[in-house]
């Protein structure tokens, strides 16, 4: 047993924080919002060229054939610079479903070579015959029309009712004005689908729950960082606001948040993807389910810390809480971690 | 990252696990501690003759000569056993082991580690709590003695201890911190005198301990003189961990008792009641990967620092709301489970205030983690 990033996962660490570092510093994530997909394109080619839209696909598919582990180093990296990429939509979620639920083989070697495929979800951004997924205005029961993480040209991937991963080319569709504004959610017509059920697509969910969650931890580092930045260089009284015990607690708050939130993940992507179904889905549930509350959490704080600067549209902080909501209920819903976590305990009596 | 088990590792848990099958006692932990005290005690007995407790410590102290992922596995299985708790002391062996000198270490550690000896950590004092570097209980040097005068207090199983790890002044005119110095007091010396208290729950879990002229021996000093501090900072290092307090099993056991609660009132299918129970147990995977990363982190022999924090607030956090939902579920009013579930709930509120309450833990993690500005008076 060994809790450790190797040092090649250090190293792809390190490359891709610079890597994107230097991108977002030439142009602010926030014009994602408003350039027609400009930014989200070219940082998109770059992380194709790099091969960590790859990772997952497995060598004979054109893959660099990499680990959860890696791909959720790339995600904790991308959610900390709040890169507007559809990382864990796409280079996870997609291909984790396109890979073990049977997917078209050509699907994933079009993913690795960098065309973009979108999870479908159903209005709650859960499973289309869940617990969270009644009827609702865009379909029957038992179907699903929202496309996640959703970009130009991109196809979407969806578990038919029998359970196999299904590509489907997407009309034209209208675009969901919702929370996030770096995460677009495109509405098609209803496709039918159902919830992940045997084997594989419960391992694709476990991924793709500890994929959410790495971005989440990304996310909440982000928050934390500024908030520490900005409470040792703002005065107030004469003196700095992270001398006050007060803001000292709320960063001290968030450190544990992102610090356990981060255990958490790593450990999650070493058993989504290794332990057997069972344990992957209880541990990927506690990933996500935890991670997620965490960076909602840490994102609130760190407005709070950053005072009224942190509540302007012109501040990045509530582009991070956006981003932080939606990846919080993506992919079942906020509650179905937990009630997987509670019902194992329940079944255990 | 491999969270599985290696060749060794396997056959370690394999060989744990046939053991603990074997002995662990059918009869379940008794609720009040002057029973529960010789039964938790009685098992760790057997677990040490067998060799399961002690794994991280070398085989010339008494120890198995193991690392921190044997720690774990014991961890984890002594949960999945149902075993008894084991004596939350297992830190009061590191600083004897960092800093004790051939003798000390040779004359007290197997003891310690074998339960055949109890020590206990005298540190708190009236008028220094978290400020401990405060503290006012005196040694002063008399030809071969050190002669101590003092008062401890919140003392944990005082009453049960042999040695004491006793923290006191030797130098007045050092600042603060700088002349305290840590000795080994045998709890039996004339001049001691230990008073239990009585914790909420009943129980007198912890003491105070008077220290009227009492005379120890020079060689009873740990470490130098002014070592006292760093001794002080190492031990709560430790105490702040899950795995060498034993409590994860315990946490573990806990939460699948409030799953058999849940089902017994009829809440098993309902919606809010399953959230909570679901994030209580999101928040105990946490604290279990947690430790994990913790320990991964000791394998290099670095002994643990400011970051052990975290691992303090994390593990208050989970008892803190494990109990919470204990007196949300545990409603019925009268019912034999209810006033013990309370008492464990009245303890929990403890976490937060041992080992450095939770508001020094956070002064600690703004400070040295983070790197904040220091507060200003
Ligand atoms: C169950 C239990 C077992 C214990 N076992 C032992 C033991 O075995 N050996 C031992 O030596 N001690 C032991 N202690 C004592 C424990 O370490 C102290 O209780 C603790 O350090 C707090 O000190 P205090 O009780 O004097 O509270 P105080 O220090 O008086 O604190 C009171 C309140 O003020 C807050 N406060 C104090 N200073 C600050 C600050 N700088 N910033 C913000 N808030 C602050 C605290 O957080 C707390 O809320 C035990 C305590 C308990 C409850």
């Amino acid at each position: 047993m060994r809790f450790a990033l190797s040092d090649d996962q250090q190293f792809l660490q390190k490359v891709t924080d610079e890597v994107v570092g230097q991108a977002l510093a030439a142009t602010p994530a926030r014009s994602a919002a408003t350039d027609g997909g400009e930014l989200r394109a070219a940082l998109w080619s770059t992380l194709v060229e790099l091969d960590l839209v790859a990772l997952l696909v497995p060598v004979e598919h054109g893959g660099p054939g990499g680990s959860l582990t890696d791909a959720c180093v790339v995600a904790e990296v991308l959610g900390r610079h709040l890169a507007p990429v559809p990382y864990v939509g796409t280079a996870i979620a997609a291909a984790a479903l396109l890979r073990f639920a049977g997917g078209p083989p050509a699907a994933l070697a079009g993913l690795a070579a960098g065309e973009p495929y979108s999870v479908l979800l159903d209005q709650h951004l859960a499973d289309p015959d869940g617990p969270d997924g009644p009827d609702g205005p865009d379909g029957p029961d038992g179907s699903v029309s929202i496309a996640f993480d959703w970009v130009a040209g991109a196809r979407g991937v969806a578990l038919s009712p029998d359970g196999v991963a299904t590509t489907y080319e997407l009309a034209a569709g209208e675009e969901v004005d919702d929370v996030d504004l770096l995460h677009r959610l495109r509405r098609f017509d209803p496709v039918p689908a159902a919830a992940p059920r045997g084997d594989d697509a419960r391992r694709a969910r476990a991924m793709a729950w500890t994929g959410a969650a790495a971005l989440l931890t990304g996310l909440a580092d982000g928050a934390l960082a500024t908030a520490t930045e900005y409470a040792r260089q703002r005065h107030q009284y004469q003196r700095p606001i992270g001398s006050f015990q007060a803001v000292q607690h709320l960063c001290a708050d968030m450190l544990v948040d992102v610090e356990t939130s981060r255990s958490m993940t790593y450990g999650a992507s070493w058993a989504a993807e290794h332990a057997p179904i069972d344990e992957a889905m209880r541990v990927a549930a506690a990933a996500k389910a935890y991670a997620g509350a965490a960076a909602v959490r840490v994102c609130e704080t760190s407005i709070q810390v950053l005072g009224g600067i942190g509540v302007t549209d012109e501040h990045d902080a509530h582009l991070r809480l956006r981003t932080a909501h939606l990846h919080h209920a993506a992919f079942g819903g906020p509650d179905a971690p937990m009630l997987l976590l509670a019902d194992r305990i329940l079944e255990g009596n | 990252m491999d969270l599985r088990d290696s060749a060794e590792e396997a056959r370690f848990r394999a060989r744990l696990r046939t053991w603990l099958a074997e002995n662990v006692p059918d009869e379940s932990e008794p609720a009040v501690l002057a029973e529960r005290w010789p039964y938790m005690r009685a098992f760790q007995e057997r677990l040490y003759r067998a060799g399961w407790v002690a794994l991280s410590y070398p085989t010339d102290v008494g120890g198995q000569g193991l690392g921190p992922m044997e720690e774990a596995i014991l961890s984890e299985e002594l949960g999945r056993a149902n075993a008894p708790t084991l004596l939350p002391l297992g830190h009061l062996g590191r600083p004897l082991h960092r800093y004790g000198s051939e003798e000390q270490r040779r004359r007290y550690l197997r003891p310690l580690l074998a339960v055949e000896e109890i020590w206990c950590q005298g540190f708190s004092e009236p008028e220094a709590g978290s400020d401990l570097a405060s503290l006012r209980t005196r040694a002063v040097r008399e030809g071969e003695e050190w002669v101590i005068d003092g008062h401890k207090i919140w003392t944990s199983y005082g009453a049960f201890a042999d040695y004491c790890l006793l923290l006191a002044r030797t130098d007045p005119d050092a600042v603060r911190h700088r002349g305290i110095s840590a000795f080994i007091v045998p709890l039996d010396t004339a001049g001691v005198t230990v008073r239990p208290i009585v914790l909420a729950n009943g129980e007198e879990e912890f003491a105070e301990i008077f220290l009227d002229g009492v005379r120890i021996p020079a060689e009873n000093m740990l470490g130098e003189p002014s070592d006292g501090w760093r001794i002080a900072m190492d031990v709560v290092n430790y105490e702040r961990g899950a795995v060498e307090t034993g409590y994860l099993p315990k946490f573990a056991r806990y939460l699948s008792e409030l799953g058999e609660v849940l089902t017994a009132s009829g809440l098993g299918a309902d919606r809010a009641a399953r959230l909570r129970l679901g994030r209580v147990a999101a928040h105990l995977e946490v604290l279990r990967m947690h430790c994990l990363r913790t320990l991964s982190a000791r394998v290099s022999g670095a002994p643990p620092g400011p970051e052990s924090s975290v691992d303090k607030l994390l593990m208050t956090a989970v008892e803190q709301e494990l109990m919470d939902l204990s007196i949300e579920l545990v409603t019925d009013v009268g019912s034999p489970g209810r006033a013990e579930w309370f008492d464990r709930y009245l303890y929990g509120r403890a976490g937060s205030i041992y080992g450095g309450s939770a508001q020094v833990q956070r002064n600690i993690l703004a400070e040295r983690m983070l790197g904040l500005p220091r507060q200003q008076g």
